[in-house]
């Protein structure tokens, strides 16, 4: 008899133990978390499941870790790169040769576990990279680091590093050194309970949910908001797409077609913010092929209907760019004033036609041109099957350039086979987009600087795909990356707009949708297109936990 | 015993020989993982030239040319170790496999064996009662196995998930809780799984339905039918006993295949319902060039149908002792 009462009583106190521990911790007073509630529930559109992994140096780490959970020293805005804002650092000062960088820290920091932040933090993390060059994500020059007190830093480098400050600054997350100091392999460290300075803490990780709360000590008043942030993982987009419209979840970056009818129809509170990272483009190969001309890349922009692809395709979400393909207004700061009124050309059959006349192209009587050369005009534009909208971008170009008179071949191909083609420098056409970075000067290097292009055997893994070369546009990054005056750097600026104008060495599309979804019957305080203080892109580190901590619970 | 050893030897000659494609397909997909993670990581900021090497040295990828490659994943093998994954850096590739697999294993295997039992009964009966308004059931039942399966599982979660709200979205669970053994968990997995677990049995209880109801009716023209009912045996006892125990011997070898690749998972299941399960990791492992992924779900799965196919071998060569002689 005994056996089994006693068994239950113990279960029956054990039972008592945890309603009253729940309750406990469900009481506002048990809570050190400056009045912080709520949940708010996210997807970043991870289409896997999640891993109890908080390694910032894992290239597939946890879109949390970057800017909720680990810190960089200053924020840089993606949408609006003449804003730099303090976060782990108050400070920052070059050496004139630009050889060394010297930062004043925050102070009143702690670390979760408790500990103090110091520059030794610092110092360690940047240690790191000397030490091991598998964790110098950025390859950084770094040679030595200093730390002349507890709140400054001094980093050198064998070279002027002015050009990277946004990877050295914005990208580097600091790492506490009590704790990494006796990890003894960074780069295989799982980190699955993670300890930092940011907003929120891990709370669990299942495969379908990561649950992070908030920070009670964090040093920004007032900030984070909500307790709980919980990400949800999705396998589809459809998945998502329902949950979202079902008011399941409370932010999200899906694209939703028909997003009026799909989502914002449903509730009055629903809002959809879009405000573009990046700019699509058609990348025309510059060294072979027939986009090596430049007539060919002057009549398929001057063909191209953009407005029409916009508006049939992504309901008019994705903006119209200009012949520079500077976003606007994020690079606004460095955009040459003479271009400004500069447009796209609207898309007129004739006038393509004329280009290539003029060019010495002949119109076949099937209604295709054929080159100086006697070879009918026609080129192979590569796109990724999975990635629908760019397939129906593609099939509706193909007949605005068949109206032209140039032959437009579509090649649908998994991203494996994309991407090494891409790399390698192997197309003739390809649809994709660039941007997602607060650095104009990292978004025409990347796209521009001859140094990057993909050369036999050698694939390029950063940009210039197309294999542009231009000496004029070489000099302007290299005057950028060595000063910071900044009417060195718009004069250098105005030179690399005005030659991408001339040489056409990508074929700008239009800005691409940057559709973020928020439900407002929970949460307030988002970026919007009034109010663009940050990126609302969940999906952008460290810009989602800098957004994270100044979103609030919404009161109805 | 012979007989044993024979089949033994074979399947060690088809284990090895799916060992070495396991290693060679995955490298056959153009790129590499770098080339996935670099176009993955420009688009949620830029990236810095250099990057991608830094990369390589921290993956420890391209050591070795392909025979080194190829010992050393023989050697993983023997030893059980099968490295890190790519896609879940530096997550072990057994940690991964051992976590979905239970989904796999528990949702793909319940409703096959439900889709077995459901479709060999009905066949048994309708094949027995021909011409009866079950039989008539077969055409549909193979209607619903010949609709694109995706399709079944969108038609479920839009009408009994969407419109009815009776079933969640998707998920395995309710994602404010921690899987375990504990009965809230226990109580919202079963919830969540009974659309998924739907969409498999609509899907496939007709093709095990009409095989059995053709099995069956062939074999109830056999002679030994015809002697049992001749001497009045019960007519309960003729049908299972006699006609729906022969019929169903083609049927056991489909259900042991099958079973083998119950660890395949159901890839469009898991995607309409976002369910755990093997599937979508084998997709996410081909598409991120994730080879030490690739190889330990492909191991599971070879090992897992080759399992199944020698142990319906053996059996086939106990129950039916004709297979078994070869002279």
């Amino acid at each position: 008899m005994s056996g089994t009462s006693a068994r239950l009583w113990r279960a029956a106190a054990a039972l008592l133990a945890v309603g009253v521990l729940a309750a406990c911790t469900d009481s506002p007073a048990a809570t050190g978390t400056q009045g912080a509630s709520g949940v708010l529930t996210v997807t970043d559109g991870a289409s896997k499941p999640f891993v109890a992994v908080f390694n910032p140096y894992s290239p597939t780490d946890s879109t949390a870790a970057g800017g909720m959970i680990f810190e960089p020293l200053y924020y840089f805005d993606t949408v609006d790169a003449s804003r730099v804002s303090p976060w782990l650092a108050t400070a920052y000062k070059w050496s004139s040769d630009g050889t060394s960088l010297t930062f004043t820290l925050r102070t009143g920091v702690t670390w979760t576990d408790g500990q103090p932040f110091t520059s030794a933090d610092v110092a360690f993390t940047f240690q790191q990279e000397i030490t091991n060059k598998a964790l110098n994500q950025f390859n950084l020059p770094l040679t030595t680091v200093a730390t002349p007190d507890p709140r400054t830093v001094t980093l050198s480098f064998s070279r002027p590093e002015y050009s990277d400050l946004f990877f050295i600054a914005g990208k580097t997350l600091i790492l506490p050194k009590h704790i990494w100091s006796t990890v003894s392999d960074p780069a295989t460290f799982a980190n699955a309970t993670p300890v930092g300075t940011g907003a929120y803490e891990v709370s669990s990780v299942t495969p379908e949910a990561m649950t992070l709360t908030a920070n009670p000590h964090y040093y920004q008043p007032g900030m984070p908001k909500f307790k709980t942030v919980r990400f949800i993982s999705y396998k589809d987009n459809n998945a998502s797409n329902a949950a979202l419209a079902a008011g399941e979840l409370d932010w999200g970056g899906n694209y939703i077609p028909n997003i009026q009818r799909n989502y914002l129809g449903k509730n009055p509170n629903f809002r959809m913010i879009n405000i573009p990272l990046s700019v699509a483009f058609l990348v025309p190969n510059y060294r072979t092929g027939p986009t090596a001309a430049l007539p060919v890349r002057q009549a398929i922009s001057a063909a191209l209907q953009r407005d029409f692809i916009s508006r049939t395709v992504y309901g008019g979400n994705a903006p119209a760019t200009n012949p520079m393909a500077l976003l606007t207004p994020n690079f606004s700061n460095v955009l040459d004033p003479s271009l400004k009124d500069e447009q796209l050309p609207a898309g007129d059959p004739t006038q393509a036609r004329n280009i290539l006349t003029q060019a010495g192209y002949k119109l076949g009587s099937d209604g295709i041109f054929t080159d100086p050369a006697g070879k009918p005009l026609a080129i192979q534009l590569q796109v990724i099957q999975p990635y629908t909208d760019y397939v129906q971008d593609v099939q509706i170009a193909q007949q605005q350039l068949k109206a032209a008179g140039i032959n437009v071949v579509v090649d649908a191909e998994s991203a494996q086979q994309f991407n090494n083609n891409k790399y390698n420098g192997d197309f003739q056409l390809l649809i994709d987009n660039y941007g997602y970075t607060p650095s104009p000067y990292s978004y025409y290097d990347n796209l521009l600087n001859s140094a990057l292009a993909p050369k036999p055997g050698v694939p390029d893994l950063v940009g210039n795909y197309g294999g542009y070369a231009n000496s004029a546009v070489d000099q302007a990054l290299a005057t950028i990356a060595s000063t910071t005056d900044q009417a060195t750097q718009k004069s250098a600026f105005a030179t690399i707009e005005q030659q991408f104008v001339k040489d056409m060495p990508l074929i700008p599309l239009f800005e691409q949708q940057n559709e973020q979804e928020f439900n407002g019957n929970v949460v307030a305080g988002y970026p919007t297109s009034d109010n663009r203080y940050a990126s609302p892109a969940i999906y952008m580190q460290p810009d989602l936990g800098w957004v994270v901590m100044r979103l609030a619970p919404a009161h109805h | 015993m012979r007989y044993v050893l024979r089949k033994l030897g074979f399947y060690a000659i088809a284990a090895w020989l799916a060992i070495t494609l396991n290693f060679l397909l995955p490298r056959l997909i153009p790129g590499d993982p770098v080339e996935q993670l670099m176009a993955r990581m420009s688009q949620a900021g830029s990236v810095a030239p250099g990057e991608a090497d830094t990369l390589r040295q921290l993956l420890g990828l391209g050591h070795g040319n392909g025979l080194q490659q190829y010992l050393g994943y023989l050697h993983q093998l023997v030893t059980l170790r099968f490295g890190m994954s790519i896609t879940y850096f530096p997550v072990p590739v057994t940690t991964i496999i051992g976590q979905e697999i239970y989904w796999t294993v528990i949702l793909v295997g319940v409703a096959l064996v439900i889709s077995v039992g459901l479709g060999l009964a009905l066949g048994a009966v309708a094949g027995w009662r021909r011409g009866s308004r079950l039989d008539a059931g077969v055409p549909l039942a193979m209607l619903f196995s010949a609709m694109p399966y995706f399709w079944v599982a969108l038609l479920l979660v839009y009408v009994f998930a969407q419109r009815l709200h009776l079933f969640p979205l998707s998920g395995g669970y309710d994602p404010a809780l921690v899987p375990g053994w504990h009965a809230a968990f226990v109580a919202t997995a079963v919830r969540h799984a009974i659309l998924p677990a739907a969409t498999i049995v609509i899907s496939s209880v007709g093709t095990w339905m009409f095989g059995m109801r053709n099995m069956m009716v062939s074999t109830l023209s056999e002679d030994y039918v015809v002697a049992a009912q001749a001497k009045g045996l019960r007519p309960g006892k003729v049908m299972w006993g006699y006609a729906a125990r022969n019929a169903v011997i083609p049927s056991v070898s489909g259900f042991a295949i099958s079973l083998g690749f119950v660890v395949s998972g159901a890839l469009a299941m898991e995607i309409v319902f976002s369910y755990p399960g093997i599937g979508y990791n084998l997709l996410a492992a081909v598409q991120n060039d994730d080879y030490p992924l690739m190889q330990g779900i492909f191991l599971v799965i070879t090992l897992a149908v080759l399992a199944a196919n020698l142990l319906v071998d053996l059996l086939h060569g106990f129950l039916d002792p004709r297979t078994r002689a070869s002279r």
